[in-house]
């Protein structure tokens, strides 16, 4: 891997933990799916992992202290996003699309940590838990589908500059 | 502009929906099983009753059915303002009402006898509250 890629790593894992603990004062607001989308366009596969395993466990020590009813469902609900990037956006210029997979990401986040938590708290009953959840998934699904619209292509092509890589056509 | 239009959509409909979704829920907190056995230990009342965050035994109670509660002379009423020392005293529900010195509500929350009066009950989703008519002396 280039030195360059793993600059590119530790600085993406330290910028989307300080803008989480930043904004964390406002309940699933925050720019993390943005960021996610963000490098998951210059990142492969493997670069991807290492951010967001990088990411998870900074979190999880200063959040949870490696609560692993926290600490799993937040991986796996990340490497998600990577999949879901590589698999249906890397090929679509449409921020349309990629804002809309961003809005069904917050669900699918909020989704991943419910039988975790259902095993921690020892609740068996999966549709209170569910409708509770519900608000905070709308709100991380709308701030995800906004950030990514307004935020994801200036980003991106910042981004594509400093790797000397070419710069997407952006589609209005 | 279609971007701006279709951001201020998201944020209204978000806005709107989580004040909904928010109020429903603090709605209904949870549900708990409301059973009312008489001395024969037949079942008279036998309901799932949904509560909210503010709400306790008795408010929940007197919504749903005629409770009847102890007046400071241990009196069955209606009104349900009268406090002992360890909180309000239920004599009665809808058709079973008790008159303390021979019979009283003995209270069960999933099948243990609560030493603690309806004051002091927390309410729990999922929990079986069981209101039984029991005759004083007896086990």
């Amino acid at each position: 891997m280039e030195t360059k890629k793993l600059l590119m790593i530790a600085f993406a894992i330290a910028i989307t933990f300080t803008q989480e603990q930043i904004l964390v004062f406002l309940p699933n607001i925050q720019f993390t799916v943005l960021l996610m989308f963000v490098f998951a366009s210059v990142f492969t596969y493997k670069e991807m992992f290492i951010y967001v395993l990088g990411y998870v466990l900074i979190d999880s020590l200063y959040m949870g202290g490696f609560n692993l009813f926290y600490m799993v469902p937040m991986l796996l609900s990340w490497m998600t996003i990577t999949v879901i990037y590589q698999v249906f956006l890397k090929q679509s210029d449409n921020i349309y699309f990629k804002a809309s997979l961003a809005f069904v990401f917050g669900f699918i986040y909020g989704w991943m940590f419910i039988p975790f938590h259902m095993m921690q708290t020892g609740i068996d009953q999966f549709l209170p838990y569910l409708i509770a959840d519900l608000p905070f998934e709308l709100v991380m699904a709308s701030t995800g589908f906004l950030t990514v619209l307004w935020g994801y292509n200036p980003l991106v092509r910042v981004l594509k500059i400093s790797l000397n890589q070419p710069v997407p056509i952006t589609v209005k | 502009m279609k971007k701006i239009g279709l951001s201020i959509g998201i944020i209204f409909v978000t806005v709107i929906a989580v004040f909904l979704l928010t109020r429903q829920i603090n709605d209904t907190v949870g549900e708990i099983r409301f059973v009312v056995k008489d001395q024969s230990d037949n079942i008279i009342i036998d309901d799932r009753l949904a509560f909210s965050e503010d709400d306790d035994l008795v408010t929940i109670l007197e919504d749903n059915y005629t409770v009847y509660c102890a007046s400071e002379t241990y009196q069955p009423t209606l009104n349900c303002d009268t406090t002992f020392v360890n909180g309000r005293v239920i004599l009665g529900i809808e058709d079973i009402v008790t008159d303390w010195n021979n019979t009283y509500i003995g209270i069960y929350i999933n099948g243990t006898y609560s030493s603690v009066g309806v004051d002091s009950i927390a309410l729990r989703d999922g929990d079986t509250i069981i209101f039984e008519v029991m005759t004083l002396g007896d086990e």
